[in-house]
């Protein structure tokens, strides 16, 4: 994996939200998340490009020189993967609805698409799911998992097991040693951890990444957080070890309305000082929250500044609240288009600050310190 | 500068015009094809966006600002301009036409139009100095005389009624505009497709002296003769040293033709809204993106475009993007803007080089190829303008 934190950003077909090449300039974007039911229904076409063209996939994408990162799983769409009693195969919801897919074509699939990072294709098993189901969907996540490593060898992808037993922690093991094997492989990098969501405790998000990491002590494993990539779940994971983020939330915020406005990331060291280099504890992060703004605003002369007049983005040089807001109320789209731009900013700044602090053997210190403005 | 529009004629060829528009914001050539961005935003394309296309004139709307943002608020902040952050031109509509095709239009009096706001349901009153008023808030570098908007296809009476109103609105119009310094307040030209009605609405407009002129009540579903030959009219009447903008005219044989005609200024939704559907603008037609034939097609839109859809993605793949994901709307219509920002820029160079026979037989042969004809409303109006037509 490329400098940690690698933060995975989400698109459609390979194309981020609402940016167009032109407005993508000022961002630096350097991955893509590619969900493989994108893909599926054009399969014959990517067949057709490979063989009849000079074109690769990442040029058809117009995503060259970027981290591509494939997986089944979408955190877009609710339920995009489902069990299927096929022990080939499991649904993935697709244009045209959810359809049954097996790990042949999802392997076919990655061959075709060649990203440099590839989780292997995952059952999700129900959330009231009983033991017996749970243990299928985990023991046909880890077969899944031995058939792309088997079958991918011959090429440079990089492999991920996906961990799923949401925050259970019994599940948790159960998935995570039922993939141990994989460590033997020299194409094998590391694991998606599922089930982190918004809603659970910090507590049980500290308790199920526990065990798994456990499972694996003593190991070069890389852990990929899947999800909505949340800044808080960032720097929790971070602390504990996490090198890699799926992003969703920039977007997300902006298809919302809402526009992120993180405290400043700049601290003087003598600040960072006072603070333990330890992991974060799950109560540091209790009751903290990112601030944001949602839109429309009241329409006040006042309001024509940006949305941070410290933040060198594209959407805040050029415009303003007012003028956003407008947007907003005017049901125009370029709103969408300033406030993803905005949001993904925030989260590059972020990054570079995280990978900063890491350098400089500084990074829980300065968690701590940011915490305290949250 | 000491007016606010400077029209100066390059070239010419019989009717047809290559020309430099000076305006506050800056130097237009013409014909030009103007973008719409309604309410203050071109939909999903930034206005650094229309800034890289070349783009120096663009359109917003008085209705639609007037009730949001609303002018006190625009003039507060220092016009439009300063609001949207585009540092070229602007052009605003007076919201006529709006009245008629989006309100429920209660009552035409000589005092102004009564209708019901669709936003809110409130009942509003527009009188030619209201809408003057308001785009003198808007500060727009060209703003539209309140016309009394009726459908082309009217006749009678009301047609009557309504071009002799919209010249004594025209006079309440001068009366109450304020930035006369810098501001160019164009009259337009009505009168439907009855020759008499257009011959006197002329004669009365002409008589109030403008610095341009507009040319409304056409492109509302008459039939192209009728279209053609009302432009003619309007055109060889006007003065040849003011602009003439054709309004709600902007697909891409209806801008070539009527450039030839003498037409400098158009402006139209067609090229961002078919885009919004999937249909992009080539040199030979209309390219529908959601045919299933299009699935496999590895080429860009238009070969040699150099527009962000031309330059990096295919046919393809913008055929299975349009489906998921509203950059590609964003991008084609980026497309289409551009092909259509280009196609004028062609032509008034192709009339700068003495070129414009061979432009505009070029134009044609290409984009009828595949019809296999080209109308013979085309060949008739470009015969007129000295450009004779080989049919396919």
């Amino acid at each position: 994996m490329k400098k940690s934190p690698l933060f995975i950003y989400t698109t459609r077909m390979g194309s981020y939200y609402h940016l167009t090449p032109f407005n993508q300039q000022t961002l630096n974007l350097d991955t893509c998340l590619l969900s493989a039911g994108d893909f599926f229904h054009m399969e014959n076409t990517l067949k057709q490009l490979q063989s009849e063209t000079n074109i690769s996939f990442r040029q058809y994408i117009n995503q060259e020189n970027k981290i591509l990162y494939m997986t089944s799983i979408d955190s877009y769409k609710m339920k995009c993967v489902e069990g299927s009693s096929n022990k080939d195969g499991v649904k993935i919801a697709q244009l045209e609805g959810i359809k049954s897919v097996t790990n042949k074509q999802y392997i076919e699939l990655a061959r075709l698409i060649n990203p440099e990072m590839l989780v292997s294709l995952t059952e999700k098993p129900e959330i009231e799911a009983g033991q017996k189901s749970t243990k299928r969907s985990s023991s046909k996540s880890a077969n899944f998992l031995k058939e792309s490593l088997d079958q991918l060898k011959d090429t440079q992808i990089g492999i991920y097991g996906a961990i799923q037993g949401g925050l259970d922690t019994v599940q948790k093991i159960t998935a995570a040693e039922e993939q141990k094997f994989a460590i033997d492989h020299p194409n094998f990098k590391g694991f998606t951890l599922y089930g982190f969501n918004q809603g659970s405790t910090w507590q049980d998000k500290e308790d199920a990444l526990s065990v798994v990491q456990s499972v694996f002590d003593g190991y070069n494993v890389q852990y990929i957080l899947a999800g909505y990539g949340d800044i808080l779940s960032i720097l929790w994971g971070l602390s504990w070890g996490i090198e890699g983020f799926e992003i969703e939330e920039p977007f997300r915020f902006a298809q919302d309305l809402k526009v992120l406005l993180p405290p400043n990331f700049d601290a003087k060291d003598s600040e960072l000082e006072q603070f333990s280099s330890d992991k974060i504890n799950f109560y540091e992060l209790e009751g903290k929250k990112i601030n944001y703004l949602n839109f429309p605003i009241n329409s006040d002369v006042k309001e024509n500044v940006p949305l941070n007049p410290e933040c060198k983005c594209f959407s805040c040089q050029n415009h303003t609240k007012l003028y956003i807001s407008h947007l907003v109320e005017c049901k125009e789209m370029n709103a969408q288009v300033l406030l993803t731009i905005h949001n993904t900013y925030q989260y590059q700044k972020l990054q570079q600050k995280l990978q900063e602090m890491q350098n400089k053997k500084q990074l829980n210190q300065w968690i701590r310190w940011y915490l305290q403005f949250l | 500068m000491t007016r606010p529009l400077e029209f100066t004629i390059l070239a010419t060829h019989n009717l047809a015009r290559a020309s430099i528009m000076r305006l506050p914001h800056g130097e237009v050539k013409t014909p030009v094809y103007m973008p719409v961005g309604t309410k203050g935003a071109m939909k999903g394309v930034t206005y650094q966006e229309m800034d890289d296309l070349g783009c120096k004139l663009l359109l917003a709307n008085t209705y639609h600002l007037a009730y949001k943002p609303g002018g006190d608020l625009l003039e507060k902040i220092g016009g439009l301009h300063n609001f949207v952050n585009w540092k070229n031109n602007i052009l605003t509509d007076s919201g006529g036409f709006q009245m008629v095709s989006m309100s429920k239009l209660t009552e035409v009096t000589e005092e102004g139009v009564t209708f019901e706001s669709p936003y809110d349901r409130s009942t509003m009153h527009l009188r030619p100095e209201d809408s003057i008023h308001t785009q003198n808030q808007i500060g727009a570098d060209i703003i539209m005389a309140l016309d009394d908007v009726v459908r082309t296809a009217t006749t009678g009476p009301r047609m009557q009624e309504a071009s002799e109103r919209t010249t004594r609105w025209l006079d309440r119009d001068i009366a109450a505009h304020k930035r006369k310094h810098d501001q160019n307040l164009f009259p337009i030209v009505q009168g439907g497709v009855d020759p008499k009605l257009r011959e006197q609405s002329l004669n009365d407009l002409i008589q109030r002296e403008a610095n341009g002129y507009a040319i409304g009540g056409l492109a509302g579903g008459e039939n192209k003769v009728d279209f053609w030959k009302t432009v003619v009219q309007c055109t060889t009447k006007l003065p040849t040293n003011k602009p003439r903008y054709l309004m709600g005219v902007g697909y891409p044989v209806d801008i070539v033709v009527c450039s030839c005609l003498g037409v400098d200024m158009f402006d139209c939704v067609f090229s961002t809204r078919t885009a919004r559907f999937g249909t992009a603008f080539t040199d030979h037609g209309f390219l529908k993106l959601r045919n299933n034939q299009i699935a496999n097609v590895f080429e860009p839109i238009q070969k040699g475009c150099q527009c962000q859809a031309c330059k990096y993605f295919t046919q393809s793949y913008l055929h299975y993007l349009i489906s998921r994901e509203e950059v590609a709307c964003h991008i084609i219509s980026i497309h289409n803007l551009n092909y259509l920002i280009q196609l004028m820029l062609n032509l008034h160079q192709s009339i700068i080089d003495g070129k414009l026979n061979e432009f505009v037989n070029g134009f044609l042969k290409t984009w009828y190829k595949r019809e296999g004809k080209i109308p013979q409303w085309v060949i008739d109006a470009l015969e007129y303008a000295k450009l004779p037509i080989e049919q396919l």
